[in-house]
């Protein structure tokens, strides 16, 4: 890591105190002397007294504020946090708050949204094909299966449509729960095609819960890549019946949804390295091979993130052969 | 909408380069009975300690009553409104019921204390409650059960929005677990939430909403009371099955016969046990077998009745410990309480040598030929010039290890379970199974039932300090 030359806002304090801390030892040997020959003691009392105050201030309003900002950029260089660096509680000074707030600025939070989008299919697919022409075409497939008379290819193409015409339009957009689980439905039905009853899919809320909760607003496309996750990497490789259940609370603060598998489940190790990276949001998965697994989830995680701000996210609970549940936590938005 | 108490999120903490809580999250709910089942202990008491007080993390953050109170950047070390309920009691032992609940709480603020109000407002608390306890009782007369109560009832008058209960089947019998869970669940009603710490999922199930199950420090699953079911834990529990049964083969006559045994809790106890078998008294009001206990370690004689050990009847002329006619005893939490952290692991070892070989010194031969016996059995550890540093199931083969080296006629083992995670509620399981396959004979004294039916052969159950008639007792060799 690279160093500025010279020294650094904190050692200039730190020196100026050490500068400090002589100057009044050397005070102490010539002034408490002569204090002790004249016989008063409260001069004394008075200097023990004002050297502890400075002592007491300089480690309550220097120290620890100093030591707890340096965390913070610690833990922001580790990639733990990553809009907490802009909210320091205490900043090194005044020039330097400035700076940073510029710099949230600068960094335009879409853009990274957009850099994290780009890796999903679903905006590659955005990318290469005309919508209306997609839409048209099935609609085409759609009505020559009727003609035919064979109602399942109809019902397949109208789910396909539903479910393209959801995710290839206005990814910028919150959507409200209610579509998103509507959505998260049609995929299943287009799967069940695929896999006939060997998917279930299911929705739990509490019994008191309040019906609002499913007009709350949550960033498009946040649970069909997880449920998608589920299906592929829980419920296919398993022997026998899959159940993927949607689990609603709100709090008035948070919406909490787990999305539970009953598939495989996942190894110990592989699910605390991805819960250590749900952890932060980071860019770096795009990098890495598709292979690796997991990246639906921290696409999904880095979104809210950046959208919400560290607090909220994703986490995940998992053991090979207990099936997987994933925990989503949002702000409630009505 | 359900309101949340407390919010740990993504909490990493560290004490001494050691990671005890590795990127916990979890939340309580307002008026919820939240259980947490520590399949091993690292971390709990560091957890514990962080919803107590807002201690320093190395990353996460802390939310009570939907306030951030600690995260990364900043904690206070404030305390939060959230009561511990544990086997040690928080009460003051030497002051009256009264001056427990009315005065030692934050709401007193009188500089006279009114005692004649403090009565009257106590007895209508506890009438409203439907609790029968006298309110001018000192503390350090009540029963365990009396004591949680009147815990419980200052945490909550205190302010208390959260409380921990911290194993409590490890101190209350069965009848007094039920009878405190009802009062919890009168209090989730009035929105007070609890953190229901258990070992067992059984306990857990009854009373709890949600479980979370706890591993190295981290929450590895939660589970909803709907899904509550065995088959959801089996991946993540160990299943300690049953030992052949012992008694089926065993025609020993009994080695330990209690006749007539009568205490102040105890009633005309008697029960034999044989040679290799492990019998369970399991007292339902959690006095007895402390009567029983008193006596086997000799702070207690009984008031009547004989205890006879391999056809000798064991003279109570005075109070003494029975360890000299061959009648062990292991304490609850043995580690904490028979073993010297600053000898070594010989010297602990051999501690009961000198009573059994009858000799003051014991040679360097004999000590090296045990030596080479057990390390086959322990391994280098047998070389540790101290404890400090051997793990908790390290521990508990020594204490277990001392008395076969010993080996007496009959082993009387309290609450063997207690604050056992589950790996070392397996470990001790395999050493009560060595036990009785070197012939000796096993009386646990327990007051939940829990694992010890993994090395029972026989049931006993206290209720009143009396065996309960035919119907309580379960003859587990005969039985699948």
């Amino acid at each position: 890591m690279r160093r500025k030359k010279g020294f650094y806002l904190m050692d200039r304090i730190f020196l100026v105190f050490l500068l400090m801390v002589i100057l009044l030892m050397t005070l102490f040997f010539c002034f408490v002397p002569f204090a002790l020959k004249q016989g008063t003691y409260l001069l004394v009392f008075l200097f023990a007294f004002l050297l502890a105050t400075v002592f007491y201030v300089t480690y309550r309003w220097i120290y620890i504020p100093y030591q707890e900002s340096n965390k913070t950029l610690r833990l922001f260089a580790d990639g733990y946090i990553f809009k907490g660096v802009f909210d320091l509680r205490i900043h090194f000074n005044h020039e330097l708050f400035l700076a940073m707030q510029k710099f949230r600025e600068i960094i335009d939070t879409k853009e990274l949204i957009e850099g994290s989008k780009k890796h999903a299919e679903y905006l590659a697919l955005q990318n290469q094909i005309n919508p209306h022409f997609l839409y048209n075409t099935l609609e085409g497939i759609r009505s020559e299966a009727l003609i035919e008379g064979v109602e399942i290819i109809a019902n397949m193409t109208e789910a396909l449509e539903t479910f393209f015409r959801y995710t290839i339009s206005d990814m910028d957009k919150l959507a409200t729960l209610e579509e998103e689980i509507v959505n998260v439905e049609t995929y299943c039905t287009i799967q069940r095609f695929r896999f006939g009853e060997k998917i279930e899919f299911k929705i739990e809320s509490p019994e008191d819960h309040d019906p609002e909760i499913f007009h709350a607003k949550i960033p498009k496309l946040t649970l069909q890549p997880i449920v998608e996750n589920a299906v592929f990497h829980g419920i296919e490789p398993k022997m026998g019946k899959g159940l993927v259940t949607l689990k609603v609370l709100a709090t008035p603060s948070r919406l909490l949804i787990t999305v539970s598998d009953n598939g495989v489940g996942m190894a110990e190790e592989h699910v605390h390295r991805l819960n250590d990276q749900l952890r932060g949001a980071s860019l770096t998965y795009i990098k890495k091979d598709k292979e690796t697994g997991g990246i639906a989830l921290l696409n999904v995680n880095n979104r809210i993130k950046l959208l919400f701000g560290d607090e909220y996210g994703m986490y995940l609970y998992s053991k090979a052969g207990a099936g997987t549940d994933v925990e989503i936590s949002l702000p409630l938005i009505l | 909408m359900k309101e949340e108490i407390l919010r740990i999120e993504n909490v990493i903490r560290k004490v001494n380069g050691i990671t005890y809580l590795d990127n916990i999250n979890f939340n309580v709910f307002k008026g919820e009975i939240m259980g947490l089942i520590p399949l091993d202990n690292h971390g709990k008491s560091q957890l514990i300690e962080l919803i107590l007080q807002n201690v320093p993390l190395h990353f996460g953050r802390v939310y009570f009553d939907d306030q951030l109170v600690n995260y990364y950047e900043h904690s206070s070390m404030s305390k939060n409104r959230v009561s511990l309920l544990e086997q040690d009691t928080n009460l003051i032992e030497d002051l009256k019921v009264t001056d427990n609940i009315g005065v030692l709480n934050q709401t007193f603020h009188d500089f006279i204390i009114h005692n004649r109000r403090l009565r009257q407002e106590t007895a209508a608390l506890l009438k409203q409650l439907g609790i029968v306890i006298e309110i001018e009782e000192y503390v350090s007369e009540l029963s365990i059960l009396e004591k949680a109560i009147i815990e419980l009832i200052r945490a909550a008058l205190n302010g208390a929005q959260l409380i921990i209960l911290n194993e409590l089947s490890n101190f209350l019998s069965i009848d007094e677990l039920s009878y405190f869970q009802r009062l919890l669940v009168h209090y989730t009603k009035q929105g007070l939430s609890f953190l229901y710490i258990a070992n067992h999922h059984e306990e857990a199930f009854k009373i709890c909403q949600r479980v979370a199950l706890f591993e190295k420090g981290r929450i590895i699953k939660v589970i909803s009371a709907k899904d509550f079911s065995t088959a959801v834990l089996e991946p993540y529990m160990l299943t300690f099955a049953h030992p052949p049964t012992v008694s089926e083969q065993n025609n020993h006559v009994g080695i330990l016969k209690c006749q007539q045994l009568s205490t102040a809790n105890l009633e005309t106890l008697n029960f034999s046990v044989k040679k290799g078998e492990c019998l369970t008294i399991l007292d339902m009001d959690n006095r007895g077998i402390q009567d029983l206990a008193e006596i086997i370690s000799g702070y207690a004689k009984p008031r009547s009745g004989k205890l006879i050990v391999d056809g000798r009847a064991i003279p109570f002329t005075q109070k003494r410990n029975l360890l000299p006619d061959g009648v062990a005893y292991i304490p609850e939490n043995p580690v904490q309480k028979s073993l010297f952290f600053n000898l070594s692991y010989l010297e602990n070892l051999t501690f009961l040598l000198d009573r059994k070989l009858d000799r003051r010194i014991i040679g360097k031969k004999v000590l090296n030929s045990i030596k080479e016996e057990y390390r086959n059995l322990v391994g280098v550890e047998i070389e540790a010039p101290d404890l400090w540093g051997l793990e908790m199931q390290s521990l508990y083969n020594l204490v277990y290890f001392r008395l076969l080296l010993y080996s007496p006629e009959v082993v009387f083992i309290m609450q063997s379970f207690s604050q056992a995670d589950m790996y070392l509620r397996g470990r001790i399981i395999q050493l009560i199974n060595m036990f009785k396959e070197k012939e000796l004979a096993v009386v646990i004294l327990a007051v939940s039932i829990s694992d010890t039916l993994t090395v029972t052969d026989r049931l006993l159950i206290l209720e009143d300090g009396k065996l309960a008639p035919q119907g309580g007792r379960i003859n587990f060799a005969n039985s699948d």
